[in-house]
C-alpha cells in the first residue's frame, strides 16, 4: 500500500440527507483503498454518528449551520475530522448508556458506538465557534 | 423503510425492511407498533430479515418499541436479526432485554413457555 497521504473534504448545511451522501463517498474511498469490508462497515457507521451528533445536537438542525468532514489515509492510518458550528457540549455530560439506568432510554449511544468502533477518539471545541471530533484507526487491507 | 403486518396465531409479526435509521422512516415502525396495540395485540415479533442498515437511531426505536408494547403489558420479541445488529445489541447490553429467535416458529412457540 502506498504511503502517500490520500485525503477528502466535504462541507455540507446541516441536514440528514447530507450524511448518507456523505456516509455512501466515505465507504466508497475505503472500498477504492481495499480496506477490509468489516472495517468499512463499523468506520463508516462511525463516521455517520460522527456527522448525526454534528447536525443533530451541534448544529441542532440549523441548516444556516454547516458540518465539515475530512478523511484522510496515510499508511494503514486513517483519520477522520468532523467539526460542526453549534455551541459545543462537555463529553463528560455524556450520561454512559450501559448504566443500568440509561438501557432503556432511546438515544444516547452514538458517541458509545463511536468509540467502540475507532481506536481514537477526542472531543475539543474550536474556540468559540463549534466541536471538533477526531477519530483514528489503523485498518487492514484485502489481500 | 416499510413494514407489513401479518397476523399468525394472534401474534402481530412486522416484517421490517430497508434503513432503519434517523429521519421519518422511524416513525413508521413507532406507527405501525402503536397500531398494532390499538388493535389488541399484546405478542409482537419484529422480523428483521428486511434489514439492510441500522444505525444508533434505529436501535433507540427498537428500544422505544420494546418499551411502549412492555408497559402496556404486552411481549416483544427479534426474529432473524444479522450478526451486525445484533452486535450493536450486545455492545450497549441490549441483547440482555430483546429476546431473539432464529426463526418465526421458534419466536411464536416462546410465547406460550
Amino acid at each position: 500500500m502506498s504511503e502517500n497521504y490520500e485525503q477528502i473534504r466535504l462541507r455540507f448545511p446541516s441536514k440528514l440527507f447530507f450524511v448518507d451522501i456523505s456516509q455512501e463517498a466515505i465507504q466508497k474511498m475505503l472500498e477504492h483503498f481495499m480496506v477490509l469490508n468489516d472495517e468499512v462497515f463499523w468506520i463508516s457507521l462511525a463516521i455517520r454518528e460522527g456527522l448525526i451528533n454534528a447536525v443533530k445536537h451541534g448544529n441542532k438542525f440549523d441548516d444556516t449551520k454547516y458540518v465539515e468532514l475530512r478523511v484522510g489515509l496515510r499508511g494503514n492510518t486513517l483519520r477522520i475530522e468532523i467539526m460542526d458550528e453549534g455551541k459545543g457540549f462537555e463529553i463528560k455530560d455524556i450520561p454512559n448508556p450501559l448504566d443500568e439506568e440509561n438501557l432503556l432510554k432511546p438515544s444516547g449511544r452514538g458517541i458509545f458506538y463511536i468509540r467502540s468502533f475507532m481506536d481514537h477518539v477526542a472531543f475539543s471545541r474550536i474556540d468559540s465557534s463549534g466541536m471538533r471530533v477526531i477519530m483514528e484507526k489503523n485498518v487492514s487491507f484485502e489481500d | 423503510m416499510q413494514v407489513k403486518v401479518r397476523n399468525v396465531q394472534r401474534v402481530a409479526i412486522l416484517d421490517i425492511s430497508g434503513r432503519v435509521v434517523i429521519g421519518d422512516a422511524l416513525y413508521v415502525l413507532r406507527r405501525h407498533v402503536r397500531d398494532v396495540m390499538n388493535d389488541g395485540y399484546k405478542k409482537l415479533i419484529l422480523n428483521m430479515e428486511g434489514v439492510s442498515y441500522i444505525d444508533s437511531a434505529g436501535i433507540g426505536e427498537l428500544v422505544s418499541s420494546y418499551t411502549t408494547v412492555t408497559t402496556q403489558g404486552g411481549e416483544l420479541k427479534l426474529v432473524k436479526t444479522t450478526q451486525r445488529v445484533k452486535d450493536l445489541l450486545h455492545m450497549t447490553k441490549l441483547l440482555t432485554i430483546f429476546e431473539s429467535y432464529h426463526n418465526e416458529k421458534d419466536a411464536i412457540a416462546s410465547f406460550n413457555c
